[in-house]
């Protein structure tokens, strides 16, 4: 599926997932770029499963465990043959094929697994990245089998090697070293008796290695080799650590498991912050498209909001109304009351910001009781209300007008809404733009915009004047409630609680809207595809895999005592 | 602290303690001007009163705040992200960036295993722990991690600290110093477990071992059989033998050393070492779990404890050098590792000796009262040349790496 290249696509099972570089060059990656290009949608499911399926051997067979025993080629052994178990739509799957013992596998094969390694890995992280517990267990079970692979590279290889009467490869952990800048360089000790006395010193524990003499010490500054020091792994001299080929792989392992751990928070972090920052934007564009084409659910309105209960209200119509709202609001303060048209206009901007039906009626109330009989309110003004949010009458869930409307409106005497830069005159507005702090020469501009009837432009630079930072659309502003989205996620940025709740607006979203790609940026469109595929990650992992891996990560939490 | 000493610690922070180097031992010549000031000093009053995160902009404040508050004890702590006294005027988070990496050695963890003393007491004997333990981490620090400049201080009464100034280790983090410590740290176990060290039989010995075993060598003979008379009694030789985790081995080492009559507690140990040998020899030595037994007795007995925790940790405050002990009344002055088995715990002068040591000399050499340094009147003269030929090394470590990076970044703009 290639996100949003086709406008009118929303059917998300068909078409590919856009996927960066092809180069699908190393049988042993450590995973540092993201692949990019194409895949299809169904093979993305099938990559998910056969990564999973190997990943959950680890589970079993831990390898970490088993570290230095004499025993490891035989545990290598035992793991190899699990694995080729594990069959996947591809034929044999891509461990299996990348590491196989008979020489030649096919080119195209072994391509088209390296593929499969990389992209898999990154879905996978996706999935992962979040919560906590979810996150631990894949990077143990990634680092576990990079353990296996780089083992089985050396140790295992040398096995079967021996037998054969072919020489050991240290070589796979050079390589893994080279390509991937891991920074860390192999010294070649020769024949001085310095040389000779530090090999052999440095070479103190090599049960475990083969005799080959040319398998080269890596020189590494001891802070960074803090876990082979820590076990007394290596031998120090001068602030050095000689790490032998064998213990690099622990190395490189502590490395990849940090990395990923890293990779991961980002990958959460990014997630949750693109979320906060663009979900206002969303938010409008979904207003905008209900408002425009009316087809959608009733109660799918509601779950896109943060939520606004009424004790917020006197603040947020400080901070964050457009003059329009903030005038009704303070109306309907001074006078316990407003009108038909005002009740309307606000109620509809209240339940798009995200305040319930049931707060909406207790808001209103608490108001109008304070100079009405409370049955006179539950008899005239309660059904108002709840035909705002399409729970009488006609039953439509309207959606909060435009300016358009607004300034289109004809307030008549006693009415509370209106835009004010149309339906104030310049008296009474210049009193309001003064006391929200607006100054005599913006004062000026908006005087003459409203003289050219360009409302959208006077107030948008009335926004820009409460918050100079942000950017807006350059028409100004077109809909009160974005007006309240985008002075939201200007506060945003100084960092202040902001309480948004966004897993079911995410599945609503991406399950049964797809905003037409015009309409968005690059940015949105970037975090649609994200959570665009984080769903159907979720949904296929939670069909197939979920009560698996549930209890998996649960066993392995419980075995560490941490629940 | 008595009344008497305390009523000498003014004279002595006056005219003894050598504030002007200890203020540059503490500036490392760093180019940061402001080093020193954001080091945490903290102050002990008479009657254990505690004033944490004092720092001070240069010597002469820190000698009035000493003349004005008079601590019985001064402690280090680390280096902060910004001024520690100021903590409250600002807003950030005091936050501690370095600090020397630290060690402190105390006759407290050897109780279990001294034979000649106990609690508060130390003699010349089990010193030599002290001694040993010092020699081992010493040549460790340099040799495996490529340490320089370290100071060793006596504690004033019964241990010894290493402060090592190296920037390198300054800017070590925690979890750096916790791989340190692990690396160099043997002992395990506490009061509970009666055998404390353990090498795996698969592995061979790291090079670090083997050159803590050379060096416990040297002395166990003559220190633990001979002084500490660890074989001297039955009683206490059954002690070790009960070490020994092979079964076979054990049985054939209480019928030889325990049963069999000896002359003196070096036959006893002779002959547990030759049977323990011939075990070894007889067997395949990587199967039995007695290959290293010899090693492991002469490590528990001899490899340095270490109170990890004060190593671990950044912000951990160590008393510092030239603080008088409020017990003893002696000084915490530097010992010279090169000749630590000279140093002598109890010729180090206190408090009282060294004011008197002054008095002395003026009434001999009356023209000197005025224009010789008090310090160099007194027992404290050559401690205080230790020390700065201390803090002039560090000053050239600091200058040399600053022109060498110079040099390189300079080869970079050619
Ligand atoms: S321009 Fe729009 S947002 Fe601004 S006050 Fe008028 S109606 Fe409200
Ligand atoms: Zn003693």
């Amino acid at each position: 599926m290639e996100f949003g290249s086709t406008p009118k696509r929303s059917k998300l099972d068909s078409g590919h997932v856009n996927v960066a570089h092809e180069d699908f060059s190393d049988d042993l990656p450590f995973y540092s770029f993201p692949p990019t290009g194409k895949i299809d949608l169904i093979e993305v499911d099938d990559m998910v499963n056969e990564r999973l399926s190997i990943l959950e051997v680890f589970e079993e067979l831990k390898i970490s465990e088993i570290g230095q025993s004499k025993n490891l080629a035989d545990h290598l052994g035992t793991i190899r043959e699990r694995l080729k178990q594990i069959e996947s739509k591809f034929g044999d799957n891509f461990i299996t094929t990348l590491h196989a013992r008979t020489l030649g596998a096919h080119n195209t094969l072994k391509k088209d697994a390296r593929r499969r390694d990389q992209i898999s890995h990154f879905l996978l992280r996706l999935y992962f990245c979040h919560p906590q517990e979810k996150k631990t267990w894949f990077v143990n079970r990634e680092t576990e089998l990079l353990r296996y692979r780089l083992l089985e590279e050396t140790v295992g290889k040398a096995a079967t090697n021996a037998l054969s009467g072919q020489k050991n490869d240290s070589s796979v952990v050079a390589q893994m070293i080279l390509k991937n800048n891991l920074n860390y360089e192999p010294i070649h000790l020769g024949n001085s008796d310095y040389d000779r006395d530090l090999r052999r010193k440095a070479s103190f524990n090599n049960l475990f290695v083969t005799n080959d003499d040319k398998s080269p010490f890596y020189r590494i500054l001891f802070e960074d080799a803090l876990d082979v020091v820590r076990m007394r792994k290596a031998y120090l001299q001068d602030g050095y650590a000689y790490v032998s080929t064998h213990d690099m792989i622990s190395l490189i392992c502590t490395k990849f498991r940090q990395e990923l751990n890293t990779a991961l928070s980002r990958l959460n972090m990014r997630r949750s912050d693109e979320e906060h920052r663009l979900l206002p934007i969303i938010n409008n564009i979904y207003l905008k498209k209900i408002a425009s084409a009316r087809k959608l659910k009733a109660d799918a309105s509601g779950k896109l909001k943060e939520v606004v209960t009424p004790d917020m209200i006197d603040n947020l119509a400080l901070e964050h109304f457009p003059p329009c709202m903030e005038s009704i609001h303070l109306n309907l303060r001074k006078n316990h009351h407003i009108k038909y048209g005002g009740r309307l206009h606000y109620g509809l901007f209240l339940k798009g910001i995200g305040l319930s039906l049931e707060d909406a009626v207790k808001f209103f109330r608490d108001e109008f009781i304070q100079k009405l009989a409370p049955e006179k309110f539950d008899k005239e003004y309660r059904y108002g209300i709840r035909y705002n949010y399409g729970k009488e009458g006609k039953k439509v869930d309207f959606s909060p007008y435009g300016c358009e409307k607004i300034i289109n409106s004809t307030p008549g005497v006693g009415d509370a809404h209106g835009c004010p830069f149309k339906h104030f005159d310049w008296t009474n507005l210049k009193k309001f733009l003064v006391r929200k702090g607006v100054g005599d020469e913006v004062l000026q501009n908006i005087e003459s915009l409203v003289e050219e009837k360009n409302y959208s432009k006077a107030c948008g630079i009335y926004f820009t004047v409460r918050h100079p930072s942000h950017q807006i659309s350059d028409e100004g502003i077109t809909h009160p409630n974005t007006f309240y989205a985008e002075s939201r996620k200007a506060l945003q940025r100084n960092p202040k609680r902001e309480d948004l709740i966004l897993e079911d607006e995410i599945d609503h979203f991406t399950g049964s809207f797809l905003p037409e790609e015009e309409t968005l940026n690059q940015d949105l469109l970037k975090l649609l595809k994200f959570l665009k595929l984080l769903k159907l990650l979720n949904q296929w992992i939670q069909a197939k895999w979920n009560r698996n891996l549930h209890q998996l990560i649960q066993t392995s939490l419980q075995s560490k005592n941490l629940l | 602290m008595g009344n008497d000493a305390l009523d000498m610690l003014p004279l002595y922070y006056k005219i003894l303690f050598p504030s002007k180097l200890f203020v540059r031992w503490l500036s490392y010549s760093e180019s940061d001007e402001t080093y020193f000031k954001r080091r945490e000093l903290s102050f002990t009053l008479a009657g254990d009163i505690y004033l944490r995160y004092q720092s001070f902009p240069d010597d002469t404040e820190l000698v009035k705040a000493l003349l004005s508050k008079l601590p019985v004890k001064i402690d280090i702590g680390a280096v902060f992200n910004k001024e520690p006294r100021d903590n409250r005027k600002t807003m950030d988070v005091l936050i501690p960036l370095e600090r020397e990496l630290i060690f402190d050695i105390d006759m407290d963890d050897y109780d279990d295993i001294r034979t000649c003393c106990k609690g508060p007491e130390i003699c010349k004997n089990c010193w030599r722990f002290i001694v040993i333990a010092a020699k081992i981490l010493n040549a460790a620090l340099i040799e495996d991690f490529g340490f320089k400049n370290i100071l060793w201080v006596y504690s004033g009464r019964r241990g010894i600290h290493g402060w090592i100034c190296d920037k390198r280790a300054r800017r070590l983090t925690t979890e750096a110093r916790s791989a340190i410590v692990d690396y160099l740290s043997l002992i395990e176990g506490g009061e509970f477990k009666s055998k404390r060290v353990t090498l795996p039989a698969n592995k061979n010995l790291h090079p670090s071992i083997t050159r803590a075993l050379d060096i416990i060598e040297k002395e166990f003979e003559d220190f633990m059989v001979k002084d500490q008379k660890i074989f001297d009694t039955v009683e206490s030789a059954s002690k070790i033998v009960d070490l020994c985790t092979d079964p076979e081995l054990k049985t054939s080492l209480r019928n030889k050393v325990l049963k069999t009559p000896h002359r003196t507690g070096l036959e006893r140990w002779k002959c547990l070492e030759k049977a323990v040998e011939l075990h070894v020899k007889e067997r395949n030595y990587t199967r039995t779990h007695a290959r290293y037994f010899l090693d492991e007795i002469k490590l528990q007995l001899c490899y340095p404890r270490l109170d990890v925790n004060v190593s671990r940790g950044i912000n951990h405050l160590l008393k510092a050098p030239f603080c008088v002990h409020p017990k003893t009344h002696r000084v915490c002055v530097p010992v010279d590792i090169a000749n630590i088995k000279k140093f002598d715990p109890f010729t180090v002068p206190t408090i009282d000796q060294l004011l008197s040591q002054i008095d002395a000399h003026d009434a001999l050499q009356p023209e000197e009262k005025d224009n010789k340094e008090s310090y160099a009147k007194t027992d404290l003269a050559q401690s205080i040349g230790l020390f700065r030929k201390f803090v002039v090394l560090c000053e050239k470590e600091a200058i040399m790496q600053r022109s060498s990076e110079q040099r390189s970044t300079e080869s970079l703009t050619w």
